[in-house]
């Protein structure tokens, strides 16, 4: 199988402190891969490693094909991203985000305008094209900020806490949108406190004081640990 | 048990203590203000280049020339002939031209040409060239001029004062407002506010830090003036410092009013630095003489109290007069401190909105 | 008497109709959630009952007290953590510790039996700098700082919001051993399943509570429903 994310004993130290210490796992092309883990488990460390934003202090690995050590800058342009702190700039219509992310990763505006009317028309959003962001409920927002990350057609997309505060109609809305970007061929990389939405993933890994504790299918980790649920795998391993 | 004060105002030591590079920015700034225009930024005359033009080299022409080139104000640039007078003084060869008539043995005419470009230094190189070139003629000349209070002229007298009413308006004013909006902002006043604490408590904890921080500033200053400036201070010390405090008071009064106006950090920073500096700088008399204003302008220059304190610490520090002789300015600045505490403790809202 | 009554609650922020006539009872020793989404009206309904801000219609009781006429004694009795984390971060645990405790003009050792069980956690790092808690740590923290005058009434504003599972859980566990000495407690939150921990929940979305009931099984797409049917 294409592994689209692959890394070996991934580690690093910040002076005496191992924030990461030495996570190996792999990531099929078009898996939907939950990364979660308590507060300061070292998430946070080891997804900046993966984008490319911070060196490992040792272990090796590649992203989208590419070597995490010598080629961040192309690991860049082949992943998307998306956090809830950041998401889109307010001021600035729908479309003028698009063609600013666009832009970024080298896309024509022709390329711009024709993936933004299929990505707009898929959530039936085309309407409001031109409306400024800020204006919108915060469930859009969010779900144009997933839309933003991939505008450019990334091999991988990193959600970070993507569905934090919004309301459940729209959250369920969230994960149809990346359901059909995963069964497409979009590998999902996502964070997130809702141990709910932890069921949805494909394979899910839980890391506590910067190692992997477990990394399986959401089935088999509830068997594994005798729970009902994924908040129970959860807090039965971190305790 | 009773709500302590005094633990209010710890706390807001210790935010300032633990925020070493503000406190820093603090305390370097007025110094370094205080040096630059001291030494740097100055309107006194050094050096100003002098080309001279005469057809006819006498030997009264050669004996003024002599004075100008020995005089520390004026470097001798050289002989120039009349028809690039204009020459000379567009490419900045010089700054003037000293053109003396044909006959200037017995006439005495002489004429300046100068670059207007900086009236300052235009006007005051005039003044220092007619008495370097007329020597010895100047003392029986008809009038004499004799400047008082500043007898060497030095223009950093003159910024001192200014930079103090400016620069302890700029740390009280902005330093307690970015302070109180940043606990808006964090959402620790919220917290405050659904307490039993007393508006007022919040208010004096937050200014007695900056005003024993500015107090510091304000030493700083007024050593390095009287002992690197060598600025008089000869009203005496404790009027200096006794008005200077006053006007700390109101300046973190003013900062009071600006955290009430002001919901995020930055527009905090910017009202104190805009809105309140800009019209220091216009209406003090730091820039442009106060007097030269038009008349709709000197009205609002009234309402400025750094004018106020920038006049009575010109009066204090540099020409002498005792603490008697600004109690206008004194009264003036207590009124307004008390007006500013009284109006921004009534508008300290206990509430969100 | 009722810890909490609201009557009607209106609130509009310039063009913004924040609440739409929202009417709720909380009973003493009650936890009650208001269950919704950012936006729903949450943080107003906080607001408007500590006193913070005033309702343009309406009219509410916090601890049988006027919410307007006796604001100043309601500020005496409420314990409030707002939803940001709202410490000191450059100030060490023990001195947020001592300084909340100042506001409210007692002493740690006061009302040490109500927080023993939560500062216990904490003091282990009682000099480090409260910024540089886990998030979880820091919750623990705001929840002793809230809870340090011995209030009859707590209002905890999404308190665990971007915290992990597991802090979540030891969160809730606090709360119901603090439900045994008899506050009443109001707490809002985006997550389902922690709605289940409460006695009643109100179901919020765009200023209006949809249902008031006992947490029912499937949350979720109870509320789902719910918001569908009104549109």
């Amino acid at each position: 199988m294409d592994n689209v994310i692959e890394v070996r004993n991934l580690t690093k130290r910040f002076g005496s402190f191992t924030a990461v210490d030495a996570i190996s796992f792999e990531v099929p092309k078009g898996e939907i891969f939950g990364f979660l883990g308590a507060n300061g488990a070292g998430k946070t460390t080891a997804i900046r490693m993966l984008c490319g934003l911070s060196f490992p202090t040792e272990g090796s690995g590649t992203v989208a094909g590419f070597d995490i050590m010598t080629q961040g800058e192309q690991i860049k342009r082949h992943i998307g991203y998306m956090s809830q702190r950041f998401s889109l700039y307010g001021d600035l219509t729908v479309f003028e985000n698009m063609q600013l992310f666009g832009g970024i990763y080298g896309m024509s505006e022709k390329q711009i305008a024709a993936r933004a009317a299929e990505l707009l028309e898929k959530v039936q959003f085309s309407g409001h094209r031109n409306d400024l962001v800020g204006s919108l409920p915060l469930g859009w927002k969010q779900k144009l900020a997933f839309l933003v990350a991939t505008v450019h057609n990334p091999e991988i997309v990193f959600l970070d806490e993507p569905t934090g505060g919004v309301d459940p109609i729209t959250r369920r809305q969230f994960w149809t949108m990346i359901r059909e970007a995963a069964s497409s061929g979009t590998t999902i990389f996502v964070t997130t406190h809702y141990m709910d939405e932890a069921g949805y993933c494909n394979r899910v890994s839980i890391m506590m004081d910067g190692r992997i504790k477990a990394l399986d299918t959401p089935s088999v980790l509830m068997k594994e640990y005798k729970a009902e649920s994924m908040n129970e795998v959860f807090v039965k391993l971190c305790r | 048990m009773q709500i302590r004060l005094s633990a209010f105002i710890r706390k807001e030591m210790l935010h300032i203590l633990r925020d070493k590079r503000t406190m820093l920015v603090v305390l370097v700034i007025p110094v370094m203000l205080i040096l630059l225009f001291g030494f740097t930024v100055t309107t006194d005359v050094n050096n100003i280049n002098v080309a001279v033009c005469a057809p006819n080299r006498c030997h009264a022409v050669s004996e003024s020339v002599n004075r100008l080139v020995f005089s520390s104000y004026f470097r001798f640039k050289g002989y120039v002939d009349a028809a690039d007078i204009d020459m000379t003084l567009r490419t900045g060869k010089a700054a003037a031209v000293v053109v003396f008539a044909a006959d200037y043995a017995t006439s005495g005419l002489f004429q300046l040409i100068l670059d207007g470009a900086d009236v300052n230094t235009a006007s005051t190189s005039q003044a220092y060239l007619q008495h370097v070139i007329l020597g010895e003629k100047a003392r029986q000349s008809l009038f004499e001029m004799h400047q008082l209070y500043n007898p060497q002229m030095k223009s950093a007298f003159n910024f001192v004062p200014g930079i103090m009413g400016m620069i302890f308006l700029l740390i009280c004013a902005m330093m307690t407002s970015v302070s109180i909006v940043k606990e808006k902002e964090v959402g620790t006043m919220e917290v405050l506010l659904v307490s039993p604490v007393k508006p007022a408590y919040i208010i004096i904890s937050k200014m007695v830090p900056y005003l024993l921080l500015s107090c510091i500033d304000l030493a700083t200053i007024l050593l390095l003036a009287r002992f690197v400036l060598d600025v008089p201070l000869a009203g005496g010390v404790w009027g200096i410092v006794g008005i200077s405090v006053l006007y700390l008071v109101l300046s973190l009064a003013l900062g009071m009013m600006v955290s009430n106006m002001a919901r995020s950090q930055i527009v905090a920073l910017l009202i104190s630095a805009m809105v309140m500096m800009m019209p220091v700088l216009f209406f003090s008399g730091l820039m442009f003489p106060i007097e030269n204003l038009p008349w709709a302008l000197r009205w609002i220059s009234y309402v400025i109290p750094a004018r106020w304190y920038i006049d009575a610490m010109r009066k204090l520090m540099i020409e002498g007069v005792a603490f008697i002789g600004v109690m206008l300015e004194f009264g003036i600045l207590l009124g307004q401190t008390l007006l500013l505490i009284a109006v921004s403790t009534k508008k300290f809202n206990d509430r969100l909105e | 008497m009722n810890a909490i009554e609201a009557n009607n609650l209106f609130k509009s922020y310039r063009s913004v109709q924040a609440l739409k006539g929202v009417t709720f009872q909380v009973g003493k020793g009650e936890v009650f959630g208001l269950i919704g989404p950012d936006g729903a009206g949450k943080t107003t309904i906080f607001r408007i009952l500590t006193t913070l801000i005033l309702p343009d219609k309406g009219s509410a009781r916090t601890d049988g007290l006027d919410i307007i006429k006796d604001y100043k004694e309601i500020r005496t009795r409420v314990g409030y953590m707002p939803g940001r984390f709202s410490l000191y971060p450059d100030l060490s645990v023990g001195e947020n510790i001592d300084f909340f405790a100042n506001i409210f003009g007692v002493t740690l050792e006061e009302n040490y039996d109500l927080v023993a069980p939560i500062f216990r956690q904490i003091e282990p790092f009682r000099t480090r700098r409260a910024g540089k808690l886990s998030g979880g740590m820091k919750q623990k923290l705001a929840l002793c700082c809230a809870l340090i005058h011995k209030p009859s009434v707590l209002f905890l504003d999404e308190p665990t919001t971007g915290v992990d599972a597991l802090s979540r859980v030891e969160f809730w566990e606090m709360l119901a051993s603090l439900k045994e000495t008899g506050i009443s407690i109001l707490v809002s939150t985006p997550y389902m399943d922690e709605a289940a921990r409460c006695d009643r929940i109100a179901l919020m979305c765009e200023g209006l509570i949809l249902e008031i009931c006992p947490p029912p099984a499937r949350l979720e797409d109870y509320f789902i429903e719910l918001m569908t049917r009104n549109g």
